[in-house]
């Protein structure tokens, strides 16, 4: 099969545009992944994986040691409550 | 806002589970139950075929484990770190030590006298590969999840059910609380030591809300009170100024981590608090309460 010069030059461009755009998503990517482990080291929270996985072993989770139980200083989830209003649940020692 | 709510009972404390939608209740407290049942079988102390009691029993040589107990072992161990050993997993022989060596409905109400071991920093010995799935527990140690599993557990149980559902969720595991997903007018929580005791009604929007106490669990050896909270650095329960600690936090882990190490840290509780900004509550073995800045003006008075 033999191709047209224009239809050489439409493909060459097609593929320079394609591999800019898989290089500007890989890019993209990359920024969104390092603004996220941004975010995450930023407010540590506890991990969270599904209850279904009871496999042994080989989690993909990585092996770094940023603690879980770091705080943030946003305390503004509690406020006062009407105390004449029923509990959903309770705090108790334990 | 109406809620659906779900009690059970299991690990011998009160479970209960809250959600905004009654139509998905049935189905997630299902899915409690069996992540309940799962953790128990991993990370039981008490049971000597949980995947817990076989690495304890193989101390210094290194054991594959289940996931699930990888991350339970993990939160553990950053609790350690938090607070500088305040809050230890390798506690697990003193508990034997004191008498707490089966489910707390078992216990023997009197025994000899406690004998003091010597402290230590265990948690720092604990060998865990999370990607090889290995867990070495140090010699002459055993593990103890108790201080940080139900809050974990709790976490881990409300975001999965808001993901799973995306309806509001409340989970509350023997005092260790967590909330997640949308909750329109927040959730009102009683604080108190013990379930029905006076306490304040406290509204949580999202986070983590926990309470640890020396009121509850007790039994007595050589006439003298035992009770389930141990200082790291003596083997022995705590027994400093405060005998309960309520800590808000963003999540019930980090809220547990604190609340018990406050119990532990005595008489530096209050700048170690403040100083990470945490909203706490704490009664004193006088019944006087002190509050840390964050924590809701509900209450000034001492408790009864």
């Amino acid at each position: 099969m033999t191709t047209h010069p224009s239809a050489r030059r439409l493909l060459r461009r097609a593929t320079v545009i394609a591999t800019g755009a898989v290089a500007g998503t890989v890019a993209l990517t990359v920024t969104l992944v390092s603004a996220v482990g941004h975010s995450a080291a930023a407010t540590p929270s506890t991990s969270s994986t599904s209850t279904s996985d009871d496999s042994s072993s080989n989690t993909s989770q990585s092996d770094d040691s940023s603690s879980n139980t770091s705080q943030s200083d946003d305390n503004t989830g509690l406020s006062s409550g009407d105390q004449s209003q029923a509990p959903v649940g309770g705090s108790n020692g334990s | 806002m109406t809620v659906h709510v779900y009690v059970t009972r299991a690990w011998s404390c009160t479970v209960r589970l809250a959600v905004t939608d009654p139509r998905v209740l049935p189905d997630a407290a299902a899915d409690l139950d069996a992540l309940l049942d799962r953790v128990d079988r991993l990370a039981s102390r008490f049971r000597a075929d949980s995947s817990l009691s076989i690495a304890n029993a193989r101390a210094g040589r290194p054991v594959p484990i289940p996931r699930l107990l990888a991350d339970l072992v993990k939160a553990a161990l950053d609790a350690a770190a938090y607070t500088d050993g305040a809050v230890d997993p390798t506690v697990g022989r003193a508990m034997r030590r004191i008498g707490y060596d089966r489910d707390i409905a078992a216990i023997r109400p009197n025994g000899p006298a406690i004998t003091p071991s010597a402290g230590g920093r265990g948690w720092t010995d604990v060998r865990l590969h999370r990607e090889s799935g290995l867990l070495t527990v140090p010699p002459g140690t055993e593990l103890d999840l108790g201080a940080t599993a139900k809050a974990y557990t709790a976490d881990h149980a409300a975001r999965t059910l808001y993901s799973r559902y995306g309806v509001g969720v409340l989970v509350e595991l023997g005092g260790d609380l967590a909330v997640a997903g949308p909750s329109p007018n927040g959730w009102p929580v009683h604080v108190a030591e013990r379930e029905g005791g006076p306490g304040p009604v406290v509204v949580l929007a999202h986070g983590g809300l926990t309470t640890s106490t020396t009121t509850v669990r007790r039994w007595r050896r050589g006439g003298r009170t035992a009770h389930h909270i141990v200082d790291p650095r003596t083997g022995l329960p705590v027994d400093g100024p405060w005998r309960t600690a309520s800590v808000y936090a963003p999540s019930a882990l980090a809220a547990n981590t604190a609340s018990t190490a406050a119990l532990v840290l005595g008489e530096s509780a209050v700048p170690w608090l403040t100083s990470r900004g945490l909203a706490a509550r704490l009664v004193g073995a006088d019944s006087t309460v002190y509050t840390t800045p964050g924590w809701p003006a509900v209450e000034q008075k001492a408790v009864a």
